[in-house]
């Protein structure tokens, strides 16, 4: 089952971010890299704290594409995907956005609040590029749109079924309409296109639950900021103690 | 493109909301050909609110202003509840109960929108909560506490700049998160497709009446329509009667804050904000270099919003409206000129438009007639203007 965690970039800074991505690219098949935007409205307390954390101590797109670059001089070789909102790529320059991207290594791109659909030339433009922009399906996607999100050009990497009405955060359960949901999808995309399921996501039996029904990965973002939020002061965080338990976590649930 | 205003607009929203607004979109239209509807919403219009508000010719500012130009006031400050916003919550409020909805959210700065938005639910028997910044909050209690009276829940939004901006993206999260039973009613013409055109379509009702009336008094059309602009929805509500009117000149008058060059302003257009996307359309925002959105400043928190409706994004990018701002210190100025002029003590966001006027008739020939839409009155603004003044109640 493909792992896909994500981290905040930033929180509580970037020395930290980066020794975290080293830790969770021994387990994972992908890592999404969280570029934090001042208001994000698809993210629950959880990740919009960890954003504001992030933001007050200083981070910004081109430390993060620095951080970026530098991870992979290091030889680490796991795809990455950037998870942030249009504003930030807006702001960039949606071509030298993509164009940065793949100069440093980053392979797929999420933004929450770009739907499939709405930027067309962009989408165009990441085609060009090889740059995968992951489609997000969520469980009211009407059946035609879902099938186009799902022959999408960024479905090559994954499509990412949102499990939840609702925003990021971690939830105990998993209730039956979201198994459905899982498993509808999967009869549409056939067996070939990787689904992976995000939001609300926390353990090992949850993950269990969503691979029986279709999905081939899940995504972890609150939990693991959960994780060693607990240990942050101000823009400092006990590396060691936070690094232990993401070890440990990973051993568990994968 | 559906939803945009060349290229501003749109519908940049997590996929949750897509089918969402689709129906909106749907039901809107229908409705808007439903004679039924369109009774209804005339008759609390009419009989509730207090529809239609005079044109009223302000013969004493007109002359203190010099007297070149003939000054007339849209008294949307008569309306129930003290502002415009009435006109939008009333329509937006009964779409919600004729698409079978159980509860209406919205999102307030200065609980001006809150109030209304309360107001309406408590008319029309629905559940009703209003997310506020904790900021906005402790500047406006009387507001919260109108709100609770009315029936409606206060949630306080603890998080980000804590004022208008992050009670819309919280709005926005609970709307995503419960949108079969919920509406949200979006105070201003702004957000995503197609909240700029509803909104727009109820309060075009200002400039529809406008129109008439001043063919009543002048027979001609105005020269100049003014209005103060956060979001822009009375701006847009007073322009949209007269876009067909090639002669007639639009001015939309952003907060100038503290003056441009503080950094402290809500001007996106007329000063220095850039073309972004933020809750849901492409507009023009105020934001840094890598595109994170910047805190405003206005001692208005009405007009104190870091976006503006893409349609007065396109109006500008057109040519057909322009775009100016006014000080706080400016603002506080029209506050007293009308209040000791006329008698009317004007919301801090309409006595920008006033102050605004002072410049306007500079450029006035003799007998030009200008239109300025008075959004709302001030009573909510006595103690705030007091404390800023220095003066004890």
């Amino acid at each position: 089952m493909m792992f896909v965690p994500y981290v905040c970039c930033g929180d509580p800074n970037l020395e930290f971010s980066a020794k975290l991505i080293r830790a969770l690219a021994r387990h994972a098949d992908i890592v999404e890299l969280g570029i934090p935007f001042s208001d994000p409205i698809a993210d629950g307390k959880t990740i919009q704290m960890a954003t504001s954390r992030a933001l007050a101590n200083g981070v910004n797109i081109e430390k993060i594409f620095g951080m970026v670059a530098m991870l992979r001089h290091e030889g680490i070789e796991v795809p990455f995907v950037f998870m942030t909102y249009y504003n930030i790529v807006y702001a960039y320059g949606r071509e030298k956005f993509l164009k940065m991207m793949k100069e440093v290594g980053v392979q797929g791109l999420i933004i929450p609040d770009l739907p499939f659909g709405e930027d067309p030339e962009f989408e165009n433009m990441a085609e060009n590029e090889g740059i995968c922009i992951i489609g997000l399906i969520t469980q009211n996607t009407k059946k035609e749109r879902a099938k186009k999100i799902l022959e999408s050009c960024g479905s090559s990497m994954f499509t990412y079924l949102v499990s939840v009405s609702g925003v990021t955060g971690v939830r105990d359960d998993i209730d039956k309409e979201s198994i459905e949901f899982v498993k509808r999808i999967r009869k549409l995309a056939g067996n070939k296109k990787k689904l992976c399921v995000g939001f609300g996501i926390s353990n090992k039996k949850q993950a269990e639950e969503y691979h029986k029904a279709g999905a081939d990965g899940i995504v972890i973002g609150s939990h693991i900021i959960n994780i060693y939020s607990k240990y942050i002061n101000g823009d400092k965080v006990d590396e060691t103690r936070s690094l232990n338990e993401i070890e440990t976590f990973c051993s568990i649930c994968l | 493109m559906k939803g945009r205003f060349g290229e501003f607009g749109g519908q940049y929203v997590p996929e949750l909301l897509v089918p969402v607004l689709e129906e909106l979109d749907n039901e809107f239209e229908k409705l808007k050909k439903d004679n039924e509807f369109r009774k209804e919403l005339d008759y609390y219009l009419g009989q509730y609110a207090g529809r239609p508000t005079p044109l009223y010719f302000a013969e004493r500012l007109s002359k203190k202003l010099g007297g070149n130009a003939k000054i007339y006031l849209k008294r949307e400050d008569l309306l129930h509840t003290g502002a415009h916003k009435i006109n939008n919550t009333i329509g937006q409020v009964l779409l919600a109960k004729k698409m079978g909805k159980k509860r209406v959210i919205a999102e307030t700065g200065a609980g001006q929108h809150g109030v209304a938005t309360a107001t309406a639910a408590a008319l029309f028997g629905l559940n009703c909560e209003v997310y506020m910044g904790a900021n906005d909050a402790k500047r406006q209690v009387l507001n919260v506490y109108r709100m609770k009276l009315l029936g409606a829940d206060v949630r306080i939004v603890d998080i980000g700049s804590k004022t208008l901006k992050d009670a819309i993206n919280e709005a926005l999260r609970d709307y995503a998160s419960n949108s079969k039973e919920t509406h949200y009613v979006i105070g201003s013409a702004l957000g995503p497709h197609p909240y700029p055109n509803i909104v727009k379509y109820f309060q075009s009702v200002i400039g529809k009446e406008a129109h008439a009336q001043i063919m009543d008094a002048e027979a001609k059309m105005p020269d100049y329509l003014v209005a103060c602009v956060g979001g822009g929805s009375n701006a847009i509500g007073l322009f949209s009667g007269f876009l067909k009117e090639d002669t007639v000149r639009m001015i939309g008058v952003e907060a100038g804050g503290k003056g441009i060059a503080s950094g402290k302003h809500a001007a996106r257009i007329s000063g220095d904000g850039k073309k972004g996307v933020l809750h849901g359309n492409l507009s023009y925002v105020l934001q840094d270099n890598y595109g994170q959105i910047r805190e405003t400043h206005s001692v208005s928190a009405g007009l104190d919003y870091p976006s503006i409706g893409p349609e007065h994004a396109y109006l500008y990018e057109l040519g057909n409206a322009k775009y100016v701002n006014i000080t706080d210190s400016e603002a506080l100025e029209g506050f007293h000129l009308l209040s000791e002029t006329e008698g009317i003590i004007p919301a801090l966001e309409s006595a920008h438009a006033i102050a605004y006027l002072k410049k306007l008739v500079l450029k006035c020939k003799q007998e030009d007639v200008i239109i300025v839409n008075l959004s709302g009155r001030g009573d909510k603004d006595v103690a705030h203007v007091a404390e800023l003044e220095g003066v004890k109640i």
